[in-house]
């Protein structure tokens, strides 16, 4: 149970962060895979590259661990958006978790849309460890699109 | 189309049925037999015939339109062999429990009855009495009261069956189509956002929608699980949200279309509204000609090459 408080907790805080204001910041949750994307954004770090300070990231196994609920409970939440990276399909740790996400993102992308979930508020990229300066990028232009977009409409506190 | 009922046949396959399960259960074959039975309203409700005398309380009738395959999960404990009977829809609801490896086949026996439409049971009762005998002993019925899936089946025949039970119907292709999601896809985003809002906002959560679902059948089901808890206790559309997701996006792929969800529910909320978005989407995307129809590896369980990417926005 602590473990699941710890949650609410940390839910909560990202919730009110992203109350709209004057300085509003979008809250962006990002779910990297462990072998390539987790390490691209490392090296983004390590090599000093600039970016917004927006992302939350969440470390993950391998594209394919990401359970498309993990998703939807970020946007629940209160993320305003939410991005899904992981290896170049093709070089995926496990061979083939990429393409298994492929299918399931896919077909989650379309249904946040259709659950009217602005469909730019969800991204996923394919991101090596070699490619820091890609993450660098993903990373501003998500933040730029979200911030425009405004605060995500929410039913948190319904 | 519906199909048009035939109450001659439907009673003599109400006889043969009670014939073959008499049979099945002296001389041993199975040691129980699940069918219907009328229940204290007229409606009919599951029935484990254990004796050969049970087996003469069994019904078949335009009413009998929930699927029995579900009931199977109660006996999975035990070697004993069980006879089912199943009709087209009953039979991919069947198909569904054996391609999740739910139920061994070995332990079935199945006695298949091919299709002519049913009726749905709510509407049936509430029509004036001597309405309801034209309907159910003429076979009178307007197309409004069939079951809405019988007007997308491409079915009727059963799909798994050991001994089958008169003549297959006629069964002609029928292209699947979801004018509701159509009609949805063309309002704006946030007209969506409302109309989804009041559908969580409506439900009461009293689970009968995940509870009649024939591909809703883990040993466990996540939404009863405290950790990690992925529906919140306390009740509002939030919560709703998550619990509508989760229902819909686990059966995306292995959602037989049988709307059972949609006529349980006891708020009237539109839940085909979500599974045929996935049914559509998995078509569409992936060229799966009959989403509804359970196979060996489904939609969301495979991937091909060339599928679209999606890396970026939109
Ligand atoms: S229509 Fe509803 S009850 Fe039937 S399989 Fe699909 S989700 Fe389950
Ligand atoms: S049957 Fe209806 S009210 Fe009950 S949980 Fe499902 S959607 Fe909610
Ligand atoms: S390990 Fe990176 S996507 Fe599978």
């Amino acid at each position: 149970m602590a473990g699941s408080q710890a949650t609410e907790r940390q839910a909560r805080e990202v919730a009110s962060e992203s109350r709209p204001g004057a300085d509003w910041e979008p809250v962006i949750v990002a779910f990297l895979c462990n072998w390539c994307s987790y390490a691209g954004a490392d090296s983004a770090g390590t090599g000093r590259m600039v970016q917004p300070a927006n992302v939350r990231i969440i470390r993950v196994p391998c594209s394919g661990r990401v359970n498309p609920r993990f998703i939807v409970r970020a946007f629940q939440r209160g993320a305003d958006g939410v991005l899904v990276s992981g290896c170049h399909p093709g070089d995926c740790h496990y061979s083939t978790g990429n393409f298994y996400a492929r299918r399931r993102l896919l077909v989650l992308k379309s249904y946040l849309e259709y659950l009217g979930i602005d469909p730019r508020r969800f991204e996923t990229h394919w991101c090596s460890a070699s490619e820091g300066q890609k993450w660098a990028d993903i990373v501003r232009s998500i933040s730029e699109t979200v911030k425009a977009l405004g605060p995500a409409q929410t039913l948190a506190g319904l | 189309m519906p199909r048009k009922l035939d109450v001659k046949t439907l009673g003599q396959a109400q006889g043969a049925l009670r014939a073959e399960a008499r049979r099945l259960l002296t001389d041993g074959t199975v040691s129980v037999f699940l069918g219907h039975e009328e229940g204290w309203d007229g409606l009919p409700v599951a029935f484990f015939a254990a004796t050969p005398e049970e087996a003469g309380r069994l019904v078949w009738n335009p009413l009998v339109a929930f699927n029995l395959a579900k009931y199977l999960l109660d006996r999975l404990a035990g070697e004993e062999k069980v006879g089912i009977v199943v009709n087209g829809c009953g039979s991919l609801a069947l198909d569904r429990i054996l391609k999740d490896h739910r139920f061994p086949r070995e332990r079935l026996y199945v006695v298949g009855i091919p299709c002519t439409g049913l009726l749905d049971p709510e509407k049936v009762l509430a029509l004036p009495d001597e309405e309801r005998e034209r309907v159910l002993e003429g076979g009178e019925a307007g197309e409004d009261l069939y079951l809405k899936r019988c007007g997308w089946c491409d079915a009727p025949n059963p799909v798994v069956y050991d001994t089958l039970i008169g003549d297959p119907v006629p069964d002609e292709p029928v292209a699947q189509e979801y004018p509701r999601v159509v009609e949805l896809e063309a309002m704006t985003p946030e007209e969506r956002f409302e109309h989804f809002k009041g559908l969580y906002e409506k439900c009461i959560r009293c689970f009968a929608c995940r509870n009649v679902c024939p591909a809703c059948n883990c040993r466990e089901c996540s939404l009863d699980q405290w950790e990690p808890l992925w529906m919140g206790r306390s009740t509002g559309a939030s919560e709703q949200l998550m619990y509508h997701f989760i229902r819909a996006f686990d059966v995306a792929g292995r959602c037989i279309r049988c709307g059972e969800c949609e006529r349980v529910c006891s708020v009237g909320i539109p839940l085909m509204e979500l599974n045929d978005k996935f049914l559509k989407d998995i078509s569409e995307l992936f060229g799966v000609k009959r989403p509804h129809v359970p196979a060996d590896i489904e939609p969301l369980g495979q991937f091909a090459l060339e599928d679209p990417d999606l890396e970026g926005a939109v």
